[in-house]
């Protein structure tokens, strides 16, 4: 029985799962996967054995390798960053002004508002007064 | 092959895989590095260990479009079938079909026996190429080879 195995290098981008690069030997496609998880742009790996049996001409697939990007791995810095642009965007930035902010505004139309019509009244008061004398 | 799959310190020992790197590296953002990006620039002294498979025919015969000095065979501009069974790259570019099939690039390492009897045990590599992005217009090819008897480097 004749088969023969290659070893393809998978890299989920764009919601999809593509092909790298593909090696006869297993060693070979390990150390690609591994290596592709040190680059921000693979975001998770993975390494499939396909096997194709001459006698039966069936193709035999199974993921024999398959790995996250581990975020902090790369630069720990960026992500030490990024949590404290979080925690400043909650406290600066919290429901409850926004929900202040808005009732500060309503508060300034209506006084707008109850201003305009009692000068509106006095206004009309003055010139029937005027009328009246 | 003797530190093949043994991982690399410092500089990547390699061929194959310094190919892939340099390949990696003009591909940018793209999936595929367009032919035209693709000489000795990127490649320095392995340069001579690549060659340029074209496929603008369409036809089931790659052309040579460039073959480096180390491979010693004047088939620039012949087909692929023309560098025949006993040769390293009759051999080596042998599963070109399965780059353009899998658009990705295909590394293999095999044995034959040459015109001269010798036993050879050689590595390749092939490389998708595109212009357009979509559509693979040409092969990157490199090998490189030991003769059976040869001691290990």
């Amino acid at each position: 029985m004749s088969r023969s195995v290659s070893y393809e290098v998978q890299s989920y981008r764009d919601g999809k799962w593509m092909i790298d690069s593909v090696y006869d030997e297993k060693e070979m496609a390990m150390y690609v996967a591994r290596d592709l998880l040190d680059s921000p742009r693979h975001k998770m790996v993975q390494v499939l054995e396909e096997a194709y049996d001459e006698s039966s001409g069936e193709f035999i697939s199974k993921v024999i390798f398959s790995r996250k990007r581990e975020i902090d791995r790369t630069s720990k810095k960026p992500a030490v960053k990024k949590q404290s642009i979080e925690r400043i965007g909650k406290t600066t930035r919290p429901p409850v002004e926004k929900g202040s902010t808005s009732f500060v505004k309503y508060m300034i139309l209506l006084v707008v508002s109850v201003g305009g019509i009692a000068l509106t009244l006095i206004i009309g008061m003055y010139i029937l007064l005027e009328v009246l004398d | 092959m003797t530190g093949e799959s043994s991982p690399p310190s410092g500089k990547e020992q390699r061929l194959v895989f310094r190919i892939l790197n340099a390949w990696r590296e003009l591909c940018d953002e793209d999936r595929f590095p367009t032919v035209d990006k693709v000489g000795p620039a990127g490649f320095g002294d392995d340069w001579s260990s690549c060659i340029l498979l074209g496929l603008d025919s369409g036809s089931e015969d790659p052309v040579f479009e460039y073959i480096g000095e180390n491979f010693d065979i004047g088939l620039q501009g012949k087909p692929l079938s023309d560098a025949g069974e006993m040769t390293l790259l009759g051999h080596g570019m042998a599963y070109w079909k399965r780059s353009v099939t899998k658009q990705a690039p295909i590394t293999m390492g095999d044995e034959f026996v040459d015109a001269d009897g010798r036993g050879v045990l050689y590595r390749s590599v092939i490389l998708p190429l595109s212009d357009d992005g979509v559509k693979i217009t040409a092969l990157l090819g490199a090998a490189n080879f030991k003769f059976k008897d040869e001691p290990a480097a």
